[in-house]
């Protein structure tokens, strides 16, 4: 073992390893899943609007497929592994930001319901938050790759 | 030679293996076939090798009809390939070449 084959040696596998994050945070991000978080978030926040038992049933819709997304997420990735706590911090992050940005959207359609007659308020916030969620991944897939590969 | 040098895992398809389950926890046997590009049966070869060392545990699993096979690196193994790593390090950086220690446990 030559000190040259060594070298060449650790560079393969740093960048297997890196081969092994790329797959974990690819298939996490990956647009099937994107889209279907999206119409999640829509389903939960814009069932809001919806007349009493209507709206649970909305929610518990959400919250179902959810899970199942969840699920079947879970069971197709090619790597698992446990979040690190730097992982889940940035989720508990993005669960946060969402949040604000809901509350943002829904104050602004609100407003726009009580002045200009918008119709369907938490509708409008929900589909406004859908957006920006799909809008967001692939930045919020740079930032989750660098704390993954650190 | 650096006495954790390891001559059994320094086989190229059993190294990028190990090297590829490092990160994780389980990985499926499709991604470890096409990120080696290999074949089936010269993965299962090796993974067999590695099982029977040790250094690897499988299990196979039904996700909705499709046969599923996911590999896992044991804590022998992942100590192994630490020391192996190491030891590659340590002979990188006693010919005074450029190394940049992976961290091959994270």
């Amino acid at each position: 073992m030559t000190p040259d084959d060594a070298q060449t040696s650790l560079e393969d596998i740093r960048g297997l390893q890196d081969r092994t994050r790329d797959a974990y945070v690819r298939h996490g991000f990956s647009r099937p899943y994107a889209l279907a978080s999206a119409l999640v978030l829509f389903i939960a926040f814009a069932s809001f609007d919806l007349p009493a038992h209507w709206d649970t049933l909305a929610v518990t819709s959400g919250v179902g497929l959810a899970l199942g997304l969840l699920v079947v997420h879970q069971h197709r990735a090619p790597v698992r592994r446990k979040p690190t706590g730097p992982e889940l911090l940035f989720c508990a992050g993005v669960a946060v930001g969402l949040v604000a940005a809901y509350v943002t959207f829904s104050v602004a359609a609100v407003v726009a319901h009580l002045k200009l007659g918008l119709p369907a308020p938490h509708a409008v916030a929900a589909a406004a938050l859908a957006l920006t969620t799909l809008l967001c991944t692939n930045p919020a897939r740079r930032v989750f790759e660098s704390i993954v590969r650190r | 030679m650096e006495q954790d040098f390891d001559e059994f895992l320094h086989v190229p398809a059993r190294l990028s293996i190990l090297a590829l389950l490092a990160p994780a926890d389980w990985v499926e046997f499709g991604f470890l076939r096409d990120t080696i590009a290999t074949s089936d049966s010269a993965l299962s070869k090796q993974v067999s090798a590695l099982a029977n060392a040790g250094y690897v545990s499988v299990r196979k699993s039904r996700d909705m009809g499709t046969r599923r096979t996911y590999v896992q690196l044991t804590a022998q193994g992942r100590q192994a390939f630490q020391r192996h790593a190491a030891a590659l390090s340590r002979i990188v950086a006693a010919a005074g070449l450029p190394a940049e220690t992976p961290q091959p446990w994270a």
